[in-house]
């Protein structure tokens, strides 16, 4: 399909060859007519013939640019019609297109689902198969495998084990003396909180009877250590 | 020889008292031709004026012996002297019934006299001090000891 510019400049190159055309045979004529001009200067009776030929002249040009004229608004109408002409069909072509890509999609979505679907049965009875060979070529493999497994993470065991054994130790002696060295401290700090309280309660704890039993009990343990005797 | 007059002496003020009592008692005595129990009534309590005449009557001195009621009232104040002094730290003062059943119960009696004194910081029982020992029974030392 032409496009709109090209029919345009092909249009336009076809009036200005005309309009060339006819300046050429205006300029051509005007030559003649100057060189017979010449002449009459010399032969008057010619000018007469000079006169007319410039008038045809000059008609033949009109014609030529009122031809040039037709020709572009012909040219012009035509190209409206070839435009419209490329719409419709383009549209249609559009048209035609969009169904069969609707069509192409449907069909891919259909073709999709199957796909989907046989590549599932394929991918099930696979690993269906693939499950049986496992089971019956890998048996007598895996249970060696195991064996290995065992052997070494007994042996790791063994070492990790001793391993720990030792850190326990050591971290039982660190917490003994750590327990140590808390109690300790705790046993300072309570025994200065008692000496405390007992100071302030104490003194005002007893009342006279109290002393007074305090003191027979005292003597009590006196003559228990036989201190007067 | 027990004399009953040291009987119901029990500490070393109450020793004192008696000592000058007795030390006046024996100036005074024979002042007169005949002993004067007025004058001795008039010293010592009648508690002690008793007792001394019991001491007199049980060691069999004639009181109208002027030389041998004074050698007696001079050995009286000898024994006074070297009664054997025992220190009793208490927490608080003590009553003259506590302290009378203290030497009671300890047979303390006309043996030994108390010197006490009070010191509030061992918060109860009692602490001796005997011949350059100390013996703590107080409320302190047991605390301390519990806390150890």
């Amino acid at each position: 399909m032409p496009n709109n510019t090209s029919i345009q400049i092909l249009a336009f190159n076809i009036a200005l060859f005309l309009f060339n055309f006819a300046l050429i045979q205006y300029l051509v004529t005007k030559i003649l007519i100057y060189k017979n001009l010449q002449k009459e200067k010399v032969i008057e009776p010619e000018q007469k013939l000079l006169l007319e030929a410039n008038k045809k002249a000059e008609e033949i040009i009109a014609d030529a640019s009122e031809k040039a004229t037709q020709i572009i608004t012909s040219s012009s109408q035509k190209l409206e019609k070839l435009n419209q002409s490329f719409e419709e069909q383009v549209n249609i072509a559009i048209n035609v297109e969009k169904t069969k890509l609707k069509e192409t999609f449907s069909n891919i979505n259909t073709n999709n689902v199957n796909l989907n679907s046989e590549i599932n049965n394929i991918l099930r009875q696979n690993m269906t198969d693939l499950g049986k060979g496992l089971q019956e070529s890998g048996k007598i493999s895996l249970d060696n495998i195991f064996k290995d497994l065992q052997k070494d993470t007994l042996q790791t065991s063994k070492t990790i084990n001793k391993k720990l054994d030792n850190e326990y130790q050591i971290a039982i002696v660190q917490l003994a003396k750590y327990k140590e060295e808390q109690k300790s401290q705790i046993d300072t700090k309570i025994l200065e909180q008692i000496k405390y309280i007992t100071k302030q309660v104490l003194p005002n704890a007893f009342t006279s009877k109290e002393n007074d039993d305090l003191i027979f009990e005292s003597i009590n343990k006196v003559k228990q250590d036989k201190v007067f005797n | 020889m027990k004399f009953n007059t040291l009987k119901e002496i029990y500490t070393v003020l109450e020793v004192e008292m008696l000592r000058e009592k007795l030390k006046e008692v024996r100036a005074h005595l024979f002042l007169k031709k005949d002993i004067d129990l007025k004058l001795i009534s008039q010293i010592m309590s009648e508690q002690e004026t008793q007792l001394l005449l019991l001491d007199l009557k049980q060691s069999s001195i004639n009181i109208k012996d002027q030389q041998k009621s004074l050698d007696f009232i001079d050995n009286l104040i000898d024994k006074l002297d070297q009664m054997e002094k025992v220190s009793f730290i208490f927490s608080f003062l003590p009553k003259q019934e506590i302290i009378k059943k203290v030497f009671k119960q300890l047979d303390l009696q006309g043996k030994f006299i108390m010197d006490y004194s009070v010191d509030p910081s061992i918060y109860g029982g009692v602490i001796i001090l005997k011949q350059g020992k100390v013996l703590d029974y107080s409320i302190k030392k047991q605390v301390e000891r519990i806390l150890k």
